[in-house]
């Protein structure tokens, strides 16, 4: 069985989901899709030739993101014509399964040089816009499944979660982004990106534009419940924001990188999908991390760097808690409550981090894994090459 | 010229040009102003210390509105030579400025065309300021032209080929949002914010110093794929010619110049889209439609009347009586553009359904986008109804639009006398009545004119404005006012049968008529018509607007001019016999089926046959001459008589009113492009059919001196380059 690489690592800054200030506020999701895709192959200087198809994460996929968003954005990379690009939805999941799919098509011996990644562009399309299920899923289940903020208010009452430690792990989340930001520890992923600066002026930019130097436990324990307002504890600052971004990694089998004479990152040493009752779907991590520990005969004591999403810190501290971990080897340079988590982008944001703190850090073993709306789990092991 | 384009440096070594030309609302680029660009150009060549150039215009909310157009209009005479250079002056100029020693910044505030889209394409980076007026567009195939300054080239490299196809093509109008989306521009500021903005971005072009790369990226192929480029231009070139019928040779020229180029280097590229332009610059079409552009703007311009003692006066409310059609068309045209309107009929159902028609009118420009629900309200609000007459009585003007019966017309005016204010005008939508006649009947005869609205009043922008003997000139005046206040294009008429429109299109309908009745098969008939440039034959037109319409504004037509009228026998067969076109089902073709397609009718040939006087063989040729030769000498005759104050009057009414095709410069720019003396020779061919042959002494006279009714403009200087 043929075993993925993955190549190189790259994403855009993160940007707010807002009409006035956002810098992407007048940037196309496709648009942007496609200048991390070029951004990564002329870093790498891989012959766009090899490319075989670009497999692309993304939740709302309609507009400026529809009609797949994946050959969309390889058109207007520049990529040959030659090479496919396939639209993925797991929801937040989406492009965590999209290089989850990569390693897949390889083993089973079928494309082999690939892009993964993702993108959303939570402003210009809305989380939740034309969203219209039908009736039968609620036969069984409240409609409010729908609503993540009362899912992750469930978790809060069920697994004894309380303000104060959310509003703790949501400060954690954006001094340790804001270090990571001043150390230059981002450099390495981030693609300079045009947008609008500060000054509303399109700028070439390099920062995440949620993280919060000046976030305080006193700020953030005055906010109020934001979906709970009678009562609940999870707040727009201990939840993550809505944002636009994009991410992606070059992956192709270890043959081939040998081949090529290039230095990957890392393989991919397990995969998993798990699903969970949707009113918990912030557990999703829980079976679907255990079952990719059992696919690569690892215990997580084994595991050096945890990428755990943030969807919402009730939803992280439940799943540390479940799994028996504590805090020092997850997120250590912040999560997506500071960085931002574009729906789409999210999983492979969550992966290109984990690549670079374990390239930065010498570690060996890696482990990606994120919650999924409507009950799911994804989890992606990592081993470093020698 | 000299004084035209100043030269300041700024902080940081940058240099500001600036484009001004005193004495003139707009800048436009004409052969001194070149020349002044050039001097500059040589000295900013020998400059390679400055760290950029802003280029900006001293019009506020002006950019430039493109090349001049006087020295555009004597390109029709000039030599292939003199094309060349004024071509070649364009192209060597930009391509200068596109390697001027540092980057540059075009800073456009306003309306940037033509000419002055070339000139910023030739530039590094175009910042557009965020002011509604402006908008970048290559327009030149309006006026038959393409855009010859490299713009067919330069465009589609930067923005890709197909928003480039669509800006040249359509001319579109593309505004500061759309130009930053297309990257026609880097973003969109507010105006006095420009000149900050590309200080900036001229520093940080510096700085990464990828301009120099981009520049020598935009100067290669655009690497279209050969299916790439095979499927974009057979689809483009499909729907050209679907739009332009062939018609119109520019849009498909640029479009050539872009196939042809667009694969190569940009300095050959170029090259191909002056070879190209070199064709297009001297052919007739371009001469007709520039020539067209300038006949438009004079009678847009045209007060109505001679003297300029009569002002126009206000009109505050404007009455409408009968609330038909053309009645409820006539009152949402005025509400739509804010001036009040009273809508007046015999009972409530009919006012009920002119309310309903005067919406539709709205509405169907919402569905487009041409419109929003708040002028919908605005226009409701401005509309008022009644049953009574008494409503006019604070009307400034009334305008009478019931059924086309003089009887019925002149005993409603005798009701009105007792109702309309002192000072009121009282108007006649008649299409076809002697207004002089029905002037006797209004209750002041200076205060009585005719306004002829053509259907639909929403759509068709022609209003023949009548004058009677009687009515004064402050009358006219007020009304040529009022129509082009909502919108319209009046035109001053003096009273005669059929005015200007029907005088001229009648005879040319009759005309169709009996081809038929001698043996010229029906679609022959129609097809020589659309051929030449009309939007539908003769033939079909009477379906459309009801054949005993026809028949009744011919019998009206017949009365006044005896001499060189025909009569057309089988109108009025088909008339008695139910066939009155669309509306009934049939007239000369049948309409079946749910969107009522016309079909060829077996029934119809009866008809025919009882109105048969031959079965004689015609060639297209024939067909065309004697359906345009008629219209053409009664247009010649018409203008003897004084109908209109010119021939551009005859153009403007004929393509507003008939649909005459453009391209051809309208019916006496068609006469001027063929030559009078061809005329009278090609009429004399058909003299024996009648006096409606028989060329008038003008075009005799014409003919013999070789003079034109548009005198060819000679100008010192063609496009830019000096003869």
């Amino acid at each position: 069985m043929r075993a993925a690489v993955i190549v190189d690592a790259a994403r855009t800054p993160i940007g707010r989901a807002s009409a006035d200030q956002g810098i992407y506020r007048d940037v196309r999701a496709d648009d942007l899709s496609a200048h991390v895709i070029r951004s990564l192959i002329e870093r790498t200087q891989v012959e766009p030739n090899l490319v075989e198809d670009i497999r692309w994460g993304c939740v709302q996929q309609q507009g400026e993101q529809g009609f797949d968003v994946a050959r969309v954005a390889g058109l207007i990379s520049g990529l040959p014509i030659e090479t496919g690009g396939v639209t993925i939805n797991r929801n937040c999941a989406s492009s965590l399964q999209a290089i989850n799919d990569c390693a897949m098509s390889i083993a089973a011996e079928c494309e082999d040089v690939q892009i993964a990644g993702g993108v959303e562009h939570m402003d210009h399309i809305p989380m939740t816009k034309d969203y219209d299920p039908s009736p039968a899923l609620f036969r069984r289940n409240s409609e409010a499944i729908m609503h993540m903020g009362l899912t992750a208010e469930y978790l809060a009452v069920k697994y004894e979660i309380g303000r104060r430690q959310q509003d703790e792990f949501a400060l954690r989340s954006h001094q340790l982004s804001a270090a990571a930001t001043s150390a230059g520890e981002f450099a390495g992923e981030v693609m300079p990106t045009w947008g609008r600066n500060d000054a509303g002026r399109r700028d070439v930019l390099t920062r995440d534009q949620c993280i919060r130097e000046d976030c305080s436990l006193e700020g953030l324990s005055a906010l109020p419940p934001a979906f709970n307002p009678a009562g609940g504890s999870v707040t727009a600052g201990n939840s993550s924001p809505t944002n636009v971004g994009a991410a992606a990694l070059l992956i192709m089998s270890e043959d081939k990188a040998g081949e090529l004479g290039l230095q990957p990152m890392a393989r991919i040493r397990a995969m998993a999908v798990a699903g969970v009752e949707p009113c918990e779907m912030g557990i999703g991590p829980v079976p679907a991390v255990q079952k990719a520990l059992r696919r690569a005969r690892l215990t997580l004591d084994e595991i050096d760097c945890i990428e755990l999403n943030e969807a919402f810190a009730v939803q992280v501290l439940s799943v540390l808690k479940l799994l028996e971990i504590d805090d020092s080897r997850v997120n250590t340079r912040g999560g997506a409550i500071a960085i931002g988590h574009p729906l789409g982008a999210s999983g492979a944001r969550i992966a290109v981090t984990l690549l670079h703190r374990l390239r930065d850090t010498g570690a060996r073993f890696g482990l990606a894994t994120m919650c999924v709306g409507q009950g799911q789990g994804v989890a992606t092991i990592f081993e470093t090459c020698d | 010229m000299g004084g035209v384009l100043q030269f300041e440096e700024l902080d940081g070594n940058i240099g500001l040009l600036t484009f001004d030309i005193p004495d003139q609302n707009v800048n436009t680029l004409s052969s001194p102003v070149l020349r002044e660009l050039s001097q500059h150009v040589d000295d900013l060549e020998q400059r390679p210390d400055l760290q950029g150039l802003l280029l900006q215009s001293g019009k506020a909310g002006q950019f430039i509105a493109g090349a001049d157009l006087k020295e555009l209009e004597s390109l029709a005479g000039a030599s292939a030579e003199q094309v060349e250079r004024g071509v070649a002056a364009g192209h060597d100029l930009f391509a200068r400025i596109s390697q001027l020693p540092f980057p540059t910044v075009a800073l456009i505030d306003g309306a940037c065309m033509g000419g002055g889209t070339e000139l910023v394409l030739a530039l590094d980076v175009r910042i557009v300021s965020d002011n509604p007026k402006t908008r970048i567009a290559l327009p030149e195939v309006n006026v038959g032209l393409i855009p010859g300054w490299g713009g067919t080239q330069r465009l589609p490299r930067l923005v890709g080929i197909h928003h480039a196809i669509n800006m040249i093509t359509t001319g579109e109008l593309v505004a500061p949002e759309k130009a930053v989306s297309i990257g026609l521009a880097f973003d969109a500021v507010a105006a006095d914010q420009l000149i900050d903005e590309g200080l900036r971005l001229i520093s940080q072009l510096q700085g990464s110093g990828d301009w120099k790369q981009r520049r020598e990226q935009l100067a290669q192929p655009l690497g279209l794929s050969e299916d790439q480029w095979n499927f974009t231009f057979a689809v483009t070139e499909g729907q050209v010619m679907g739009k332009t019928r062939g018609q119109y040779p520019a849009p498909l020229m640029a479009v050539r110049a872009m196939k042809e180029g667009i694969n190569l280097p940009l300095e050959e590229g170029l090259q191909v889209e002056r070879t190209i332009a070199r064709e297009i610059m001297r052919s007739p079409t371009a001469a007709n439609l520039i020539g067209l552009f300038f006949r438009k703007n004079s009678v847009s311009r045209d007060p109505g009347i001679n003297s300029s003692e009569h002002e126009p006066r206000s009109v505050g409310r404007v009455g409408v009586l009968g609330a038909g059609l053309m009645g409820a068309g006539i009152a949402a045209a005025h509400a739509r553009r804010g001036i009040a309107a009273a809508m007046v009929d015999i009972d409530n159902d009919r006012l009920a359904a002119g309310i309903s028609s005067a919406r539709h009118v709205v509405e169907s420009r919402i569905s487009i986008g041409r419109a929003t629900p708040d002028d919908l309200a605005e226009m409701l609000g401005l509309l008022s109804t009644s049953v009574s007459h008494q409503i006019f009585s604070d009307c400034d003007v009334v305008i009478e639009a019931v059924t086309e019966n003089e009887e019925l017309k002149t005993s409603l005016y005798g009701q009105l006398a007792g109702v309309l204010g002192d000072d009121a005008i009282l108007a006649s939508n008649t299409s076809t009545i002697s207004v002089t006649r029905m002037a006797r009947a209004a209750p002041n005869p200076e205060r009585f004119i005719g306004m002829h609205f053509f259907s639909p009043v929403d759509r068709m922008a022609l209003v023949e404005v009548i004058r009677g003997e009687q009515t004064s000139e402050a009358v006219v005046a007020t009304l040529v006012n009022v129509a082009r206040r909502i919108g319209k294009t009046p035109i001053v008429v003096n009273d005669c049968a059929g005015f200007l429109v029907n005088r001229l299109l009648m005879p040319y309908m009759a005309e169709a008529v009996l081809l038929l009745t001698e043996g010229a098969d029906m679609d022959d008939v129609d097809t020589a018509a659309t051929r030449f440039g009309m939007p539908v034959g003769p033939i079909a037109l009477h379906d459309m607007v009801g054949i005993d319409v026809a028949c009744f504004a011919g019998r009206v037509m017949a009365d006044a001019w005896s001499d060189r009228s025909v009569e057309t026998k089988l109108l009025e067969e088909l008339v008695a016999a139910g066939r009155l076109g669309k509306k009934s089902g049939s007239g000369f073709r049948k309409f079946t089926g749910r969107k009522g397609r016309p079909a060829s009718d077996p029934e119809f040939q009866q008809y025919l046959e009882r109105c048969r006087v031959n079965d004689a063989d015609f060639t297209m040729d024939e067909i065309t001459d004697r359906l345009f030769l008629t219209m053409l000498l009664e247009a010649v005759r018409a203008l003897e008589d004084g109908i209109v104050s010119g021939p551009a009057h005859v153009d403007m009414g004929m393509i507003l009113g008939t649909g005459f095709p453009a391209f051809r410069g309208g019916l006496m720019g068609w006469c001027d492009e063929t030559g009078a003396a061809t005329i009278v020779e090609r009429a004399s061919r058909y003299a024996p059919l009648g006096k409606r042959f028989e060329p008038s002494q003008l075009l005799r006279d014409m003919a013999g001196s070789g003079e034109r009714f548009y005198p060819r403009k000679t100008s010192e200087t063609v496009f830019g380059a000096e003869l």
